[in-house]
């Protein structure tokens, strides 16, 4: 981790400067509760950036949990991670979460999607963008078959709306994680921006997508057994 | 506003596809082909027509309607030739205008070229305002005008089918990576070559403003450097010179709006070049890692869709695919419904202990005051009965006698007090108090001489 916040104050001191005491609970419970912070909380991820080390050594010694970033686009998101990556599930039930099955595939189709509207800023995403690659998309028929239960020609309106039910809630979660910016209510169409902290989810796969055939092996095996 | 006319007349204006639109597209390229003469028969068009339906799997139009619709502008009859029809004017106006929008001729064709060859202006060029008028009055450069706004819609349309095309670039897996790379790279310098195309045109642009800007000046010029005008030929002169000057100034003013608004799409077709130039810088640096990435990701949406099922309206994994774990350690707030912030203190009792030495104390004193106070009163009155009884009392002798009996200071004080008080103001009572001391030597008192009498006693003595 960079070394460039005022190093000389060591400990806790960091936590009696003014600019820290005014942030701190806000920015404790938002990276508590596992949210990417970059730009767009601007002051929160100012105060990060400006005393980085001193959070660091914090989130160490009285959590245990490792202060890191990322850094996709140009664009660098804060984050608490694990000390010994995946090892989460010795720890106390409490203090971490799995990523379910829905966030898991929608977040990958997301990233996905991320590079379709590359050259796009801001990249935007409608419920209109989710169907048509439900319905045409290069995969359509494996979403189909995990969203409907069976792949058919056309879905009616009741099937179609518990997927966008799910879809909203898992865009919902993602907006607190920082990996969406959502621009609907929960009665409105889904409408929402995804910025570049979305990667974070290829970092958690990053050892499958290193290791592809090993993975794809351990899973086939799996599958004979 | 556009008049109701042009509503009204709209179908026949802009006619659809099936309802003439496609036959005088096909009618003009057969005609430029020369398969068909200029002056083409029904039998022309009934042939045209069928061929279209076969080609766009339609039934056969009715030929009558359709010929009847373009008939108003499309297409008209020969003079004395019944049967007989030609392209009217308008109609190859559209279709020219069709093909510049999708084929636009100035696409290859340098911006600033165009300004140059349009708006340059040599010194002296114009002598008269007629000259300038000629060159640069509204009507006259109005083709102009359209030149460079058909110029503008070209580099427009141009951006964004490149951007298109490098989307397309980005996700298409088909291509390796070289090639690739080498079609952004095509792509890109077309880029690089239009911003820099139109930092020149607008640099030949303000310095044509620049110009007309001094030439129309002139024309002020000459109505400054004339006399006052005197004779009606002079007043004549000026006036002619004030109108050159109107003329001049309103042909500036129309040709700086122009470019104003030249000048707002340049910049917003500049910024577009910016932005996309950004992006493809950072792309060319690390092409092949985003490339890659991105092909990774997809293998491994895939293979993950492969371990799902659905599962009552949710998803579920194999158990074999990995979870991944996230710090989550959410801190909570219980909010009470009601919280009472001042705390009453419990009301402790004390029990205190009986101090009966202090009782004691305290009920003796108590006594001894009553008593004392039982004993002046009777003093006091015993005192009052002898003054009845026509006694005299001297109060010295008196306060003597009941310290003698009571053996207390305070009590013969008070009790002397109390009956000079009881006196003192009662009209039946006489005091007398002379000035001077008597000692009361047991008491250690001083006082002054205080006679008491009654008055009926005294007056009887």
């Amino acid at each position: 981790m960079e070394d460039t916040d005022n190093s000389q104050i060591s400990g806790y001191a960091f936590l009696e400067i003014p600019e820290v005491e005014k942030y701190f609970a806000d920015l404790n419970t938002k990276l508590l509760s596992g949210r990417h912070l970059q730009n767009d909380d601007y002051y929160l991820f100012l105060t990060l950036k400006q005393h980085e080390a001193a959070f660091a050594f914090f989130y160490k010694r009285l959590y245990n949990l490792k202060l890191t970033y990322g850094l996709h686009d140009g664009v660098k998101y804060y984050y608490l991670d694990f000390f010994d990556a995946g090892k989460g599930k010795s720890m106390d039930l409490s203090k971490y979460r799995a990523l379910t099955e829905l966030q898991t595939v929608i977040g990958l189709m997301l990233i996905n999607m991320y590079y379709a509207k590359y050259f796009q800023n801001p990249k935007v995403i409608t419920w209109s963008d989710i169907r048509k690659e439900i319905l045409f998309g290069d995969m359509k028929e494996k979403y189909q078959k995990i969203l409907f239960e069976e792949v058919k020609e056309e879905y009616v309106v009741s099937e179609w709306s518990n997927v966008e039910k799910n879809f909203k809630n898992t865009i919902n979660s993602f907006h607190d994680l920082g990996w969406v910016k959502k621009q609907f209510q929960q009665s409105e169409e889904i409408k929402f921006e995804i910025t570049a902290s979305i990667h974070r989810l290829a970092d958690l796969y990053k050892e499958e997508i290193d290791n592809f055939a090993v993975f794809t092996e351990k899973i086939s095996n799996w599958k004979e057994e | 506003m556009i008049d109701d006319e042009l509503f009204n007349q709209y179908d026949l204006l802009l006619p659809s596809r099936y309802e003439g639109g496609f036959l005088i597209l096909a009618l003009h390229d057969k005609i430029s082909r020369k398969q068909i003469p200029e002056y083409f028969s029904d039998a022309d068009i009934r042939a045209t027509l069928e061929e279209l339906a076969v080609r766009f799997n339609q039934s056969v139009w009715q030929t009558d309607r359709i010929i009847k619709t373009l008939n108003h502008f499309f297409i008209k009859n020969v003079p004395d030739q019944f049967g007989k029809y030609y392209l009217s004017d308008y109609a190859r106006r559209v279709v020219k205008l069709i093909q510049n929008k999708l084929e636009n001729p100035y696409r290859n064709y340098p911006l600033r070229e165009t300004f140059q060859k349009y708006f340059t202006i040599r010194t002296g060029e114009f002598k008269t305002i007629h000259d300038l008028e000629i060159r640069f009055g509204r009507d006259f450069v109005s083709p102009y005008k359209n030149v460079i706004e058909d110029h503008l819609d070209g580099l427009q349309d141009e951006l964004q089918e490149a951007h298109h095309k490098l989307s397309d670039i980005l996700i298409s897996e088909q291509l390796t990576a070289i090639q690739m790379v080498h079609q952004f790279v095509t792509v890109f310098s077309r880029f690089g070559d239009r911003a820099e195309d139109i930092g020149n045109a607008v640099h030949t642009k303000d310095r044509f403003l620049v110009n007309l800007h001094e030439e129309t000046d002139k024309f002020y010029q000459y109505i400054m450097e004339a006399q006052t005008p005197e004779s009606d030929e002079e007043i004549e002169k000026i006036n002619s010179l004030r109108t050159d000057w109107a003329i001049a100034s309103a042909i500036y003013n129309d040709l700086s709006s122009f470019f104003e608004s030249v000048d707002q799409k340049l910049a917003l077709i500049h910024k577009q070049i910016l932005f996309s130039t950004e992006k493809l810088l950072e792309l060319q640096e690390n092409f092949s890692t985003r490339s890659n990435f991105r092909l990774a990701i997809k293998r491994l949406l895939n293979r993950t869709l492969d371990q799902t099922a659905y599962q009552k309206g949710d998803i579920v994994f194999s158990t074999e695919f990995p979870v991944k774990n996230m710090p989550y350690d959410k801190v909570q707030f219980f909010h009470p419904e009601q919280y009472f912030f001042i705390v009453q203190k419990a009301g402790l009792l004390i029990e205190i202990l009986r101090d009966e030495n202090y009782e004691q104390e305290q009920l003796q004193a108590i006594e001894q005051q009553s008593r004392q106070a039982e004993l002046i009163n009777e003093w006091v009155l015993s005192a009052l009965d002898e003054l009845s009884a026509g006694k005299e009392i001297m109060l010295d002798h008196w306060m003597n006698r009941v310290y003698g009996a009571e053996n207390s200071v305070d009590l013969a004080l008070y009790a002397g007090f109390e009956l000079v008080q009881r006196t003192v103001n009662d009209k039946e009572y006489h005091v007398d108090i002379q000035n001077s001391l008597e000692t009361i030597t047991d008491m250690q008192l001083q006082l002054w001489k205080i006679r008491i009498t009654a008055k009926s006693v005294a007056m009887l003595s």
